[in-house]
């Protein structure tokens, strides 16, 4: 590569985002598409004008397809490897050439068993003789060596939510049926939350609770640990073998005193045993203390996060919602994203604690351009401001505390794209407000560092 | 050594002050380890402040009562970090509270100052440890963009490897973290999903980074 690297990085990530378009033009800007001699320009070349051949018309589409294919196939002329060349012959079958695309498979296939190229990774090396077949047609031998993946990493999940996308879009282009993805799809991301108010006992609650997520089968699941109905729900994940990610309104310690002691002991020991069994335990609030407030933003984070990691992982996103018969959640940001969810009636049967959280606010932060920020009371108020920005340079942040901070993201911009602080980002997955943003890194401030995200409106939120 | 040093102390200490294992001992049998409760208070505006203090796990934060009884956060350490007196014995000027249970390794002022006159290497470990310490807070001021946490874990582990992608002998991840200023726990999945993914490989003598590319495409 070029002596570009920090600009590498932020092209791969605006591309990422989704913005194809200011991702080429920094790419143009560097001089990187005049560089015909380097393997890693010529591959993010390709990678750029396949994401940009899906975005045009359709008459640009075929020529855009063609630029990719001759920008792979220049970078697998300067290395014998078996990624530009799988995606050379992609990008010819999405061009229309399906003779030069099987010309190009078989020489994938013809690297691997030759042993030159063993792939990126074993499952790659697999992975990629797998999508060289699916593009010869021969779809049984494809479904057998994508089989031989997996069972190369079983847990790749990332690298094989890649290949069922790719796969897919192959599909499309042949008219073939590829309904025998599906038992390669990563198991379910679950959001789970419920009520307080249990008996730690209560067999009815934890046989009802145990049969939903049985049904929805999760690999991976989000959401606090208050005494009752999260716990219950959390011990059967876990012991179901799902990845258990906690997101807590308030450090574990401060939590438990609000929400776990003052229901008992028996919480307080499955309390401190879950959270030793967690993959993660993320403090998404306050380091005061917990308040109804933190409470929202941390439910925003572990919906978030389960939206996110679908996504990444071709799968479901589902969210489990314990609650009493006839409870309105319609304020639950999830119903507005439009995706699955589970509800269990249970009723609450234990007492509650009598002082109930402190309420605390949560407030959403625009900056839009060099106007003043604004602060709104939710986050559908702010979506409707941002839905108005247009391609001026945007900025989003949520908090608890007094410290406003959006300004601060606003430097770190595009036009047309919105840079939001993490928290807020995953409020926005949550709600569907957007379909996917990306990391651009940290930014270090005397009160902590933000962890900033790049992402595109697909809809308001309202 | 205290009793309640580890073997991973000893590699955070070496890591930190960028020394060899001998010199991390003998500033090992100088400190002692020091873990405290979510918002302990480790000192008072004006107290006499005698210790360097590394943050280890956890983070502090340096707060202070305006004349308006409005409470102002001056500056957070996280890990990797240190705060408190050197060269000389001082004051505090903020009060200090732990965030998260946070664990510090701290060493009295006077005898860090006398290992660094015997001792080159410490002296220039501590030369390190400060110029570090302003540049993040020149960083801070300028609210500059850097990597995210994970991706600086992934570009120290890149840095370590040889050409052949090997790196030998296998990191102290608790060490690593720190000196990417980042939690053990961060670290430690952040390998876990290179090793799940293929990406690199745990072997005897240490690990192998097999995909160089993912590994940087990862680096955000």
């Amino acid at each position: 590569m070029p002596e570009t690297g920090g600009e590498y990085a932020r092209i791969l990530s605006l591309a990422r985002s989704g913005a194809t378009s200011q991702a080429w033009d920094i790419f143009v800007a560097a001089g990187l598409d005049r560089v015909d001699g380097d393997f890693d320009a010529l591959t993010l070349k390709g990678r750029l004008l396949k994401d940009r051949a899906r975005q045009t018309v359709a008459h640009e589409r075929t020529t855009m397809f063609d630029l990719a294919r001759n920008a792979y196939e220049q970078a697998a002329a300067l290395r014998q490897d078996s990624y530009p060349l799988i995606n050379a012959s992609a990008m010819a079958l999405f061009a229309g050439d399906r003779v030069r695309s099987e010309l190009l498979a078989s020489k994938v296939l013809n690297l691997i068993e030759s042993g030159a190229d063993k792939g990126e990774t074993p499952y790659w090396c697999e992975a990629t003789r797998a999508e060289a077949l699916l593009l010869l047609g021969r779809q049984a031998d494809a479904a057998k060596s994508f089989q031989n993946a997996v069972e190369q990493a079983p847990t790749a999940w990332e690298d094989r939510a890649a290949t069922l996308r790719q796969f897919a879009l192959i599909a499309a282009q042949t008219n073939a049926d590829v309904a025998w993805l599906d038992r390669f799809r990563p198991p379910a991301v679950l959001h789970y939350s419920g009520i307080l108010g249990i008996a730690p006992d209560d067999q009815t609650a934890a046989k009802a609770i145990q049969a939903t997520i049985e049904a929805i089968a999760p690999g991976f699941a989000f959401g606090a640990l208050a005494a009752g109905a999260d716990i219950i729900a959390a011990e059967y994940l876990v012991a179901s073998g799902a990845e258990l990610n906690v997101a807590l309104p308030s450090d574990p310690s401060d939590f438990h005193l609000s929400s776990v002691a003052p229901f008992g002991a028996d919480w307080e020991q499955r309390f401190g045993a879950l959270l030793d069994n967690a993959n993660s335990v993320a403090v998404c609030g306050s380091n005061k203390g917990t308040s109804a407030a933190g409470v929202m933003l941390a439910e925003y984070h572990a919906m978030g996060m389960v939206a996110e990691l679908a996504r990444q992982l071709e799968t479901r996103a589902v969210a489990l919602r314990i609650e009493p018969a006839g409870r309105p959640v319609l304020g639950d940001l999830w119903l507005k994203s439009g995706r699955e969810i589970h509800l269990v009636e249970i009723e609450g049967n234990a007492g509650l604690p009598s002082a109930p959280l402190p309420k605390g606010e949560l407030v959403f932060d625009v900056a839009i351009d060099g106007a003043p920020p604004e602060t709104y009371p939710d986050l559908d108020e702010a979506l409707e401001v941002l839905a108005k920005a247009g391609d001026q340079i945007a900025a989003l942040d949520c908090r608890l505390d007094e410290h406003q901070r959006v300004r601060t993201l606003l430097a770190h911009g595009e036009a047309g794209m919105l840079v939001a602080s993490r928290s807020a980002a995953l409020a926005l997955l949550a709600s569907g407000a957007v379909g996917r943003v990306e990391s651009l890194g940290e930014i270090a401030t005397p009160a902590g560092s933000i962890d900033i995200c790049l992402a595109k409106l697909t809809k308001s939120g309202g | 050594m205290t009793a309640h040093m580890t073997r991973d102390d000893i590699a955070v200490i070496q890591g930190c002050f960028g020394c060899t294992e001998a010199c991390a001992r003998i500033l090992a049998a100088e400190m002692t380890s020091r873990s405290v409760a979510h918002r302990a208070i480790l000192a008072i505006g004006g107290d006499r402040s005698a210790h360097l203090l590394l943050v280890v796990e956890g983070a502090v934060v340096a707060e202070l009562f305006c004349v308006d009884g409005q409470q102002v956060q001056l500056a957070r350490h996280g890990p990797g970090e240190i705060f408190g007196a050197y060269p000389d014995e001082s004051v505090f000027r903020a009060n200090i509270a732990a965030v998260g249970q946070t664990r510090l390794l701290t060493i009295a002022t006077p005898r860090l100052k006398a290992l660094a006159g015997e001792h080159a290497e410490i002296a220039n470990g501590i030369a390190n440890l400060l110029a570090r310490q302003l540049d993040l807070v020149l960083d801070r001021m300028a609210a500059r963009i850097g990597l995210s946490a994970t991706g600086r874990f992934y570009r120290a582990l890149l840095q370590l490897s040889d050409g052949n992608g090997n790196i030998e002998p296998a990191p102290v991840v608790a060490a690593l973290a720190l000196s990417v200023h980042t939690t053990r726990e961060t670290a430690s999945r952040a390998l876990a999903t290179l090793v799940r993914r293929g990406i690199v490989l745990r072997q005897e003598n240490g690990l192998r980074i097999v995909s160089r590319r993912m590994l940087e495409e990862l680096i955000v």
